[in-house]
C-alpha cells in the first residue's frame, strides 16, 4: 500500500518535471509563504505595524490603522490562495500589484531621505535602516511575481483555447 | 518569429480583458481581508481604532488613556522631583546633544536592545516623563506604549517634546553632566 503510494509520488514528481509544471508550483507555492510568512508579527503586532506605514509618510495618518490591520489579513490571504492554487490569477495579480507598491513606497521614503525600517518582516524598530542597495529583495520578489502572473494567465488562456466552447477538442 | 503589429494589440487586449474578469474575484478577497481584519482586531489586546481621529496611528484608545499629557510647566515640576524618571526617546545622537535635566536614554529606534537594563533598573511602580522632539513626534507615546504594555503603571508625555521645553526658556543638560537615576 505504502509503497504504491511512494510510486504514485514518484511518478507524479517525474511528470511534473517532464512538463515543466514543476518550476511554477514551486515558485508558486514558494511566494505564497514569503506572503504568509510576512505577515505573522504583523498579525501579532498590528499596532507596531501601523508604526511603521506612518513613517512611511504615505498614507494620511487616519486611516493608517484600518491600512495596516487590512494588509495583514490580505498577505494571509493571499498566501493561503497562492499555496492552495485557488483563484491564483487574481492572487498573482494581487501579489504583483502589492509588490509594485512595496517598493514604490520605500523609494519615495528614500527619495524623500527618511531613515525608515521596512517592516516586511518584522514589526521590530530596532532593524537595519532601509538602502536603495537593499531593494533588490523586493525587485526579486516582483520578477517572480511578474513572472508567476503571465505563467497563470498563459496557462488559464491555453486551456481555454483547447477546451473552450469555440475550440472544442 | 516576431509578432505583427494586430496579433500585439489583440493579445495586448485579451490579457487586458482577462486581467479586467478577475476584479470580482479581487474585490472578493479584499472584502474577506477586511472582515476578519476587523474581527480579529476586536478580540486583540492592542485593538487599534479603526480610523484614529485625535489619536495616533499604532495607539490603542486604553493606552492613549493612561498616557498622560503635561505641558512645560507640569514637566518641570516633574523633573525637579527625583522620584519621577525622565525618559529621552529620542535618537542617541540627538540625546548626547543635549537633553531635559536627569534624562536618561531609551530611544524607540533602539528600544528592543535597551529595555532588558531599562526594566531591570527601574521598578514598575516609578513615575515615567516621557519626550520626544516635537508637535508631529509620536516617538515618545510609542515608547509610552511599550512601557505601559509591560507593566509601568505611572507615564506621562511632554506635550510638544523638547520643543515645548525649549520655548518655555528652562535649561538643557549635556550627558555626563547628571548621571543618577
Amino acid at each position: 500500500m505504502s509503497s504504491d503510494f511512494g510510486r504514485v509520488c514518484i511518478r507524479n514528481v517525474c511528470q511534473w518535471l517532464r512538463t515543466g509544471r514543476a518550476v511554477p508550483l514551486g515558485l508558486r507555492i514558494g511566494i505564497g509563504f514569503v506572503f504568509l510568512y510576512a505577515s505573522i508579527d504583523k498579525l501579532i503586532h498590528p499596532d507596531q505595524f501601523a508604526e511603521v506605514m506612518t513613517d512611511y509618510e504615505i498614507l494620511p495618518k487616519a486611516v493608517v490603522n484600518v491600512a495596516a490591520l487590512w494588509l495583514a489579513w490580505l498577505e494571509v490571504l493571499l498566501g493561503v490562495l497562492l499555496i492552495a492554487g485557488v483563484w491564483v490569477r487574481s492572487a498573482a495579480l494581487m501579489v504583483t500589484a502589492l509588490t509594485v507598491i512595496f517598493i514604490a513606497g520605500i523609494s519615495v521614503a528614500l527619495t524623500r531621505g527618511i531613515a525608515l525600517h521596512c517592516g516586511c518582516f518584522s514589526t521590530d524598530p530596532g532593524g537595519h535602516a532601509r538602502t536603495w542597495v537593499s531593494l533588490w529583495q523586493e525587485g526579486l520578489l516582483l520578477l517572480a511575481c511578474l513572472w508567476l502572473t503571465a505563467r497563470a494567465f498563459r496557462d488559464s488562456a491555453e486551456s481555454r483555447s483547447s477546451y473552450g466552447p469555440t475550440n472544442p477538442r | 518569429m516576431i509578432p505583427d503589429r494586430t496579433d500585439l494589440l489583440n493579445r495586448t487586449r485579451m490579457t487586458v480583458r482577462a486581467a479586467l474578469s478577475e476584479l470580482p474575484r479581487i474585490a472578493a478577497i479584499a472584502a474577506a481581508a477586511l472582515v476578519l481584519a476587523t474581527a480579529a482586531n476586536a478580540v486583540h489586546p492592542m485593538r487599534l481604532p479603526l480610523l484614529t481621529g485625535q489619536l495616533q496611528p499604532g495607539i490603542p484608545r486604553w493606552v492613549a488613556a493612561r498616557l498622560r499629557q503635561v505641558d512645560a510647566q507640569e514637566a518641570k515640576r516633574l523633573v525637579d522631583d527625583p522620584k519621577v524618571l525622565v525618559v529621552d526617546t529620542r535618537d542617541a545622537r540627538d540625546f548626547r546633544q543635549g537633553h531635559l535635566p536627569r534624562a536618561v536614554s531609551l530611544p524607540y529606534h533602539g528600544f528592543g536592545e535597551q529595555y532588558p537594563e531599562f526594566a531591570a533598573t527601574v521598578p514598575k511602580d516609578r513615575p515615567l516623563l516621557l519626550y520626544c522632539y516635537g508637535s508631529d513626534c509620536g516617538l515618545a507615546a510609542r515608547v509610552g506604549k511599550r512601557l505601559i504594555a509591560a507593566g509601568y503603571t505611572d507615564v506621562a508625555i511632554l506635550r510638544h517634546g523638547i520643543e515645548a521645553w525649549k520655548a518655555a526658556n528652562l535649561p538643557l543638560e549635556t550627558p555626563g553632566e547628571h548621571n543618577e537615576q
